[in-house]
């Protein structure tokens, strides 16, 4: 029986036309999104390969004047141009290298923080810090958001589901049809099943190849368990959204009423509730500005500067110089004072950092927790957590950079304290991140 | 007549149910919005002051320097915090709170709310211009969209046609009705903003602020009442009516801003960080270092200047060459950052005339446009205040290049130092925005826009199309 209705809900979608205007602003909007994903995901890599272009290119003139150097071809006049000099290749001009958090194989799929966080930053021996692409994006656009993937799945996929489904029994009581309905051997509500499954199956299928179709085309592989894990996902999210309309189509409202609740539904779940929910909790655990923080920053390097002295003698008594103190050149001794100082601003900071994350983590946590009560919100959350640009990974380009300081300084600072110049075969020794 | 049919409006929207359930829930909204924002506010301007005095201090007790070291040292600006944020946050929580100001740079401003808040605070932020812009309009279509037909479903029409109302006089009626009706719903959100404004003893530029505020969000409405009530009268069936204007609900708030983002975006892309400061550099390479003598600008002035006072060596003039050629080289640095920083509001210019040219889809991104600027956190803002402080930075480094050309000279020269009682006498950095003017700020032309699609969506109303729909759909009822 069921397969009858199935049929003929077939043979009445393909005679009408919303099944076509369904599939057209799918394709349409999807392609939109997935431009804008893409486009981003460019002007990202974009980037990311100029700075890499610029990186290589110092470091390839800086090996080339070394073997020119050592050919006897160029004379080096001051330290600061000599370029074998340690501090030369690590700590100012264009010296330094670029950690990344490069764009996921899911990244088209939706914007998410990375208009906010900044992808990649510069190490250098002391002022390593996050470049901001996004500094100059129109703080407009960010304030509106993004017509990305995730925003059609998320905010628009539900009112098409809506909008098919409002009225499934309604419409056969008003147009009359239903005292017949009632009249057929079936239940009246195993045909309203059978016509809430067609539609749910219809639309999963339109919208997953509109969806993967748009995805293969820009090359992200969505034949993988994160390909499996969106479609099912998705599948999820349109489950939910029709068990919503069959339950209110089980009621015995009008077509109207049906609507109006339904969409009640939809702005109380993607509007009302986020919006309640991000204010509770920004309530609960307000974040200080950074205003102050800034401030304490500041405080500990003028802390650092006054304590100059004591902390470079503590530091030397305890790695004694391998160079004589009369070789060691004016500039060693400003740079040597200058890098113990950053060391120490560097290990305070990050405490003050921390102590700072605090309300940023509880509310993360908070929130983490309360999402639950509107699937939008988890639908979205995993979507951005697939594409790789949620908050959690682009924070923690600051962990990867911090870990790569170690290694930069690691590698140059004992060079430089022992006056070890490098030759052109140390420069393949030179970290990467 | 009129006076009969608008007594009967009102009565039936104060009995409406619905009516009442869907208020009294944006009433809560609005105040836990109010409450929540001044909170905040109240929380962000103590910690602003706080930092601000702060830094002040370190600025003061930086302890003995060269002047020009003062100057690398820098010092900060926090932007200010207006209670208005309570009603319209704007792009605020997208920029940053603290401009770091140093020698030789312009910096961009640091640290948005937004990065340290949950990941999913973009979803939607609960404000008074969250509950106008998207929740009130629907209220007016959940009241507009079945006003007249439902007269027809309902075969009322019919009784009053026969009673002697015409047609254009109930389309009046209607159209008076509903915004006497949101007049009245939207007084209580008024008063309690008023109320939570007084709190804060604010000046008359505030109040005059909060009035645009509050009159380009009714302005707004305006054009949902009109449309709710032009929809009603064209279409036949209610839930037909309603999906009508939840499409160009849709359309208005969500879409379009998203979509003219993307196209104005991709039309008038801006620089990446790495090119932007590549281009500087190179622009900044041709020019005066104040700090490198080897320079070939720097070392052509150094010539000039000692040709001029007849003297051989810098030492023998009477003021300190550095401090000189450190002001020269600012000013140089600034032409350089002021031509590059121009480009890109150039940029964010022409991004914003997109929204304007096709605000003819969205009346949403005008009001929220107008109700930022009403508000003062809109980008031109946000500019004024980056202004400010860069007008300020270029003032304390000339004072400190200044003391330093004057007082390092002859045998101060070598190891000059400044102290406190030098850096407590330099010009601290105090901003208030500029009062709201409708001229020059671009103002006028949203406001001008806002009215045309106001009046806009009025005229359809009058078209006699429309009566005779209406007469048809009486009749036939």
């Amino acid at each position: 029986m069921i397969r009858h209705i199935l049929y003929y809900e077939l043979k009445k979608s393909l005679a009408d036309r919303w099944l076509w205007i369904v599939s057209i602003i799918l394709i349409a909007t999807t392609a939109t999104g997935l431009y804008e994903g893409h486009r981003l995901t460019e002007a990202r890599l974009n980037s990311l390969e100029f700075v890499r272009t610029q990186e290589a290119n110092f470091y390839a003139s800086q090996l080339e004047r070394l073997k020119q150097k050592e050919a006897g071809e160029i004379e080096i006049e001051n330290w600061w141009q000599d370029p074998a000099n340690p501090l030369v290749l690590s700590a100012f001009g264009a010296a330094g290298k670029h950690v990344v958090i490069e764009p996921g194989p899911f990244s088209v799929l939706a914007a998410g923080q990375s208009d906010i966080f900044p992808f990649y930053g510069k190490v250098r021996l002391t002022a390593s810090q996050p470049l901001r692409d996004n500094a100059f994006e129109n703080p407009i656009h960010k304030l509106n958001g993004k017509f990305d993937l995730a925003f059609v799945l998320v905010w628009l996929l539900p009112l098409i589901v809506i909008a098919l489904g409002y009225n499934l029994r309604s419409s056969e009581r008003e147009s009359g049809t239903l005292s017949l309905l009632q009249s057929m051997p079936v239940p009246v509500n195993t045909v309203l099943r059978a016509k809430i499954i067609y539609r749910y199956a219809l639309i999963s299928i339109i919208t997953l190849s509109c969806l993967f179709g748009g995805l293969l085309l820009f090359g992200v592989p969505v034949f993988s368990l994160s390909g499996l894990g969106l479609a099912a996902t998705v599948l999820l999210y349109l489950g939910f959204w029709f068990l919503l309309c069959y339950l209110i189509n089980l009621t015995e409202t009008s077509s109207a009423v049906n609507a109006v609740l339904l969409f009640g539904a939809w702005i109380t779940l993607l509007l009302i509730v986020p919006s309640l929910l991000n204010t509770i909790a920004n309530a609960l655990h307000p974040v200080p500005s950074r205003a102050v923080w800034v401030t304490e920053r500041r405080a500990i390097g003028q802390e650092a500067t006054q304590k100059q002295d004591e902390l470079v003698e503590t530091y030397f008594a305890n790695h004694p110089q391998e160079v004589p103190e009369e070789d060691i050149p004016d500039y060693l001794e400003i740079w040597n004072a200058r890098l113990i100082r950053a060391d120490y601003v560097r290990e305070r900071q990050q405490q003050a950092q921390l102590a700072f994350e605090q309300p940023v983590q509880a509310q993360k946590a908070l929130v983490n927790r309360l999402k639950y009560l509107s699937p939008p919100m988890l639908f979205q959350s995993y979507l951005e957590k697939l594409s790789g640009n949620n908050a959690d990974r682009l924070r923690n380009l600051d962990h990867k950079m911090m870990a790569f300081q170690n290694e930069w300084n690691d590698f140059f600072v004992t060079r430089l304290q022992r006056l070890e110049y490098l030759t052109p075969e140390d420069f393949d020794q030179i970290p990467s991140p | 007549m009129m006076q009969l049919l608008l007594k009967n409006e009102l009565r039936l929207y104060l009995r409406d149910g619905v009516l009442k359930a869907v208020f009294i829930t944006m009433g809560i909204l609005f105040i836990v919005s109010v409450v929540t924002g001044y909170h905040n506010f109240e929380m962000q301007q103590s910690q602003h002051a706080e930092a601000t005095e702060l830094s002040r201090l370190q600025w003061e007790q930086q302890g003995d320097k060269n002047p020009h070291s003062a100057a690398h040292y820098g010092t900060y600006a926090f932007r200010p915090v207006s209670v208005l944020t309570v009603f319209e946050p704007g792009i605020q929580p997208f920029t940053g709170v603290s401009l770091f100001l140093e020698a030789h740079t312009q910096n961009t401003a640091r640290y948005s709310e937004l990065e340290d808040r949950n990941p999913l605070a973009r979803f939607g932020e609960l404000s008074p211009t969250f509950i106008f812009l998207y929740l009130f309009p629907l209220l007016i279509i959940i009241l507009g969209c079945r006003n007249l037909t439902s007269e027809r479903e309902n075969g009322t029409f019919r009784m009053m046609l026969a009673q002697g109302v015409s047609a254009g006089r109930l389309l009046r009626a209607k159209t008076a009705g509903l915004w006497l009706v949101t007049a009245l719903l939207y007084l209580p959100f008024i008063v309690i903003g008023l109320i939570a404004l007084l709190f804060t003893s604010p000046g008359s530029d505030t109040f005059f602020r909060f009035a645009v505020f509050t009159l380009s969000w009714f302005l707004y409405f305006g054009v949902f009442i009109h449309l709710s009530i032009f929809i009603s009268a064209r279409l036949r069936s209610s839930s037909v009516a309603f999906l009508s204007l939840l499409g160009f609900w849709m359309l208005s708030t969500l879409l379009m801003p998203r979509l003219i983002s993307n196209i104005s975006a991709e039309w008038h892309p801006v620089p990446n960080a790495a090119e932007f400061s590549i281009a500087i550099r190179e622009d900044l390479e041709r020019g005066i270092d104040g700090h490198n003598p080897y320079n070939v600008h720097t070392a052509a002035i150094r010539d000039s200047v000692l040709a001029a006072h007849g003297v051989e060596s810098p030492d023998e003039l009477p003021f300190n060459l550095g401090g000189y050629m450190l002001q020269i080289g600012e000013e140089y640095e600034k032409m350089v950052y002021d031509y590059h920083l121009a480009r890109i509001a150039g940029l964010h210019d022409k991004q914003i005339g997109v929204y304007l040219a096709t605000s003819v889809f969205s009346p949403s991104t005008l009001a929220r446009q107008l109700s930022m600027k009403a508000a003062g956190t809109d980008l031109q803002a946000d500019r004024d205040f980056y202004h400010a402080a860069e007008a300020y930075r270029l003032e304390l480094v000339r004072e400190l290049n200044e003391h330093l050309k004057v007082h390092a000279v002859g045998d101060q020269n070598f190891g000059f130092t400044a102290g406190y009682d030098f850096y407590k006498t330099n010009p601290t950095f105090q901003y208030d925005s500029p009062p709201l003017h409708f001229s020059g700020s671009g103002m006028a032309s949203l406001l001008a826009l806002q009215l045309i699609w106001l009046i806009g969506s009025f005229l359809p109303i009058n078209l006699s199309s429309v009566y005779r729909n209406m007469q048809q759909g009486g009749t036939a009822s």
